[in-house]
């Protein structure tokens, strides 16, 4: 088991920071009959599904722990077959309805509506380690999370409006997602937003050491703090890197001039940016354009591409420069968010990009002479 | 504001709060009055309610119902249909006609019923009141369409014929956030009611109602900068005021963390970075305020607020970052990335600013 899992806090007083926000789940915990519909957001691995996972626990007791992998087909108007994977336990369910694409809709209208409609059988989740009075209260209820709803289509995320409503005596539901624009905002309306922030280089370093100690690991501070830089404020990444430093290590100690493991996605984006930066050509392109499509095929997501490579070029540019690309690196993603054919928009940012450059340097070469 | 009975009590407020009869709505005195008119003659075009989200569009169509036949009547009288149905145009068509082909038996309700009559559970909390009533129990079926903005519009266009098709036993009530997402034909054969924002002094009665009787303790001040979150949001604001009252004590900040607004001191560090017109202090600082991950929408509201009422930018920097902050936000509603936005609009920031600089040195 990776680390990022093995080590991940149960309870919400195992949780190592945000204690304002672990307070705050700690109270609404206390009274599940009231509780609302809650909207987990923050940047990605700032902790959303830890906390979502204690405050079930807190809230159901450890038999919120018991899950079971489920599944459930289900047919579309239009005949097709469609698939959809869940986690439950007796209490809740947990599903990702944008894995079914264009057909989250059909997830959401079917799937969704049924598991909010069925009430929990409660004599089978009497619950031996809460009081009864409030275990009597939460097996009432039955929580359904949904993550990645930025993912979910507008028609989609419309389907749930209702849905939320009129099942609210028995259903709740949380919503978990990195980018809460993309929630409608009726949705928004719907729910009690939980902002996690992503935590603070000091809090990153002191998860590292806790782990390095359980894991018998010599973490030097100088290091920690580099791993903790380095992951851009992002716990999962930086306890990744954490792992894979010690294997590269080979040995129980991570002294201060241990290099920095990175994945062979992000160097191959910062290859693919001097490429572009060194010489701008029509064969360049073509080489880039292959470089774009390797990176696709692997499933990094187009706008990630799009970030690293637009952070990597401008560190590199002049400064009267970098509001130009970044203007542009902004306009293309809104286009891949738009759009279908992703590569289209990468490669005219690639193509904008090495016009611009080019201007720019044939204009300073002008002046020279 | 009814009893509270035992069945209730595990119902979120927004839900248990929801008005029951179209007296109970705040704030929405036209419309309102317009639709107690209707009860009251049992005449009753299509309706057309248009409004931002927690406005009473859907708790007003319910409560009209409500109140025009006997609650053993109005469930076999209404159909709602919600984008949580399939709303193909086929099976829209299908379902109106079933409905609307069902015989509703005999209107013979006594207006006024056994105390003990025995209705069903879920009738009783209105039944105290509704019993004392008479209902007008107009010879027509209500079709509620909520959501109605996200019917394609060829299902749109099909449905021009079904209303006219039905019009003589069914009306109907099309509820949607934006009116320009109904097509022209079907919006012109409604009645048309817009909803509007709830003013704060219009929300606070209702909320004191509900803190009364909830027994929450709330001071008037968190009222106020509750019901200032909230921007005439009703339902948002008795959501908050719900979490509030669960999270025990409350203060203002615990308020505007709910809201997940951004207090003004990371604000303020975000302009200053502005400011020295350096594009790498500039993004270390949209760096962290997105580490810290307030919605994309909602710093863009406040950097507009911000620059609104600047010194430092001139009325053509003005209006430009306006321009651009409302790209911005539109980009992000089609599903942007927030950061890249933002990043943009304080690019644009700084370079407006160090050009009223330029220009007064000059
Ligand atoms: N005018 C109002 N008077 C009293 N309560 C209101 C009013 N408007 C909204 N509410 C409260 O907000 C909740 C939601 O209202 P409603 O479902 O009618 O909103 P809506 O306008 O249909 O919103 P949406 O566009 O998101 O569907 C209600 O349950 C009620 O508690
Ligand atoms: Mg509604």
């Amino acid at each position: 088991m990776l680390w990022v899992d093995k080590h991940r806090p149960s309870s919400l007083t195992a949780l190592s920071y945000h204690g304002s926000i672990s307070q705050r789940l700690e109270s609404l915990a206390q009274k599940p009959e009231s509780l609302p519909h809650l909207f987990f957001y923050g940047p990605s691995g700032s902790g959303k599904r830890t906390r979502i996972t204690a405050l079930l626990g807190a809230i159901f007791g450890s038999s919120a722990n018991r899950l079971k992998l489920d599944q459930r087909t289900f047919t579309t108007p239009t005949g097709r077959t469609v698939e959809i994977h869940m986690v439950t336990s007796p209490h809740h369910v947990e599903l990702s309805p944008g894995d079914a694409g264009n057909n989250d809709r059909f997830v959401i209208q079917d799937v969704l509506k049924e598991l909010a409609a069925t009430k929990n059988i409660r004599s089978s989740v009497a619950n031996m380690d809460k009081d009864s009075q409030q275990a009597d209260a939460a097996a009432e209820i039955k929580v359904v999370v949904l993550n990645q709803v930025d993912r979910l289509s507008k028609q989609a995320q419309a389907a749930l409006r209702r849905t939320m409503e009129k099942y609210a005596a028995t259903c709740r539901l949380i919503l978990c997602c990195d980018n809460p624009s993309k929630l409608i905002a009726p949705l928004r309306s719907r729910c009690l937003g939980i902002r996690v922030p992503a935590p603070s280089i000091t809090e990153i370093v002191g998860v590292l050491n806790a782990v390095a100690q359980k894991e018998n690991l010599t973490l030097s501070d100088a290091f920690a703090e580099k791993l903790a830089k380095e992951s851009n404020r992002n716990l999962r990444k930086a306890l990744l890197m954490l792992e894979a430093a010690k294997v590269q290590a080979g040995g129980n100690q991570l002294g201060a001039d241990q290099i920095l493991p990175s994945t062979d996605w992000e160097l191959y984006i910062s290859q693919l940016a001097q490429d572009i930066t060194n010489e701008q050509s029509p064969s360049r392109l073509m080489a880039a354009r292959e470089k774009l499509y390797e990176l696709l095929v692997n499933c990094i997501p187009a706008t990630t591409i799009l970030k690293k490579l637009t952070g990597e070029l401008i560190s590199s540019l002049d400064d009267s420069l970098k509001l130009e690309v970044l203007e542009w690196a902004a306009f293309y993603e809104h286009r891949i968010a738009m759009g279908s054919k992703e590569i289209f928009h990468l490669e005219a940012f690639v193509a904008k990009f090495m016009a611009i450059y080019k201007k720019y340097l044939n204009d300073m070469f002008a002046d020279d002479f | 504001m009814s009893t509270t009975n035992a069945s209730a009590a595990g119902v979120p407020w927004v839900e248990r709060y929801r008005p029951k009869s179209l007296k109970d709505v705040s704030h929405q005195g036209e419309v309102v009055a317009t639709l107690q008119n209707a009860v009251t003659t049992g005449r009753l075009p299509h309706l057309l309610f248009y409004g931002p989200p927690g406005s009473g569009k859907t708790s007003v169509a319910l409560a009209l119902c409500r109140q025009l036949w006997h609650p053993s009547q109005w469930r076999k009288r209404v159909l709602e249909l919600n984008a949580s149905d399939e709303r193909g145009i086929s099976v829209v068509r299908d379902k109106i006609k079933h409905f609307a082909s069902l015989s509703v038996g005999q209107v013979n309700v006594p207006a006024k019923r056994n105390f003990f009559g025995g209705p069903k559970e879920d009738e009783k909390k209105t039944m105290d009141e509704d019993d004392e009533q008479e209902y007008p129990n107009p010879p027509f079926k209500i079709i509620i369409l909520d959501e109605a903005d996200t019917v394609t519009a060829d299902a749109q266009a099909a449905l021009r014929r079904i209303i006219e098709a039905n019009s003589r036993i069914t009306r109907f009530i099309l509820i949607c956030n934006y009116v320009t997402r109904v097509i022209e034909p079907l919006a012109s054969r409604c009645a048309k009611f817009r909803f509007q924002s709830l003013p704060p002094h219009s929300m606070k009665m209702r909320l004191n109602e509900i803190a009364q009787n909830e027994g929450c303790s709330v001071t008037d001040s968190h009222l106020d900068s509750i019901l200032e979150l909230a921007e005439g949001d009703m339902r948002r604001a008795v959501t908050t005021l719900q979490s509030a009252h669960a999270l025990g004590s409350i203060d203002d900040q615990a308020v505007a963390e709910l809201a997940g607004v951004p207090p003004a001191s990371e604000v303020e560090k975000l302009i200053q970075a502005l400011h020295c017109n350096e594009f790498e202090p500039m993004r270390q600082a949209v760096d962290d305020i997105c580490a810290e991950g307030y919605a994309g929408q909602l710093l863009l509201k406040v950097l507009l607020e911000k620059f609104m009422d600047a010194d430092d930018l001139d009325e053509m920097g003005r209006a430009r970052l306006a321009i651009r902050i409302a790209e911005a936000e539109h980009r992000m509603i089609d599903g942007a990335d927030e950061y890249l936005q933002l990043m943009t609009v304080c690019g644009l920031a700084m370079q407006c600013i160090q050009a009223k600089k330029v220009a007064m040195e000059e």
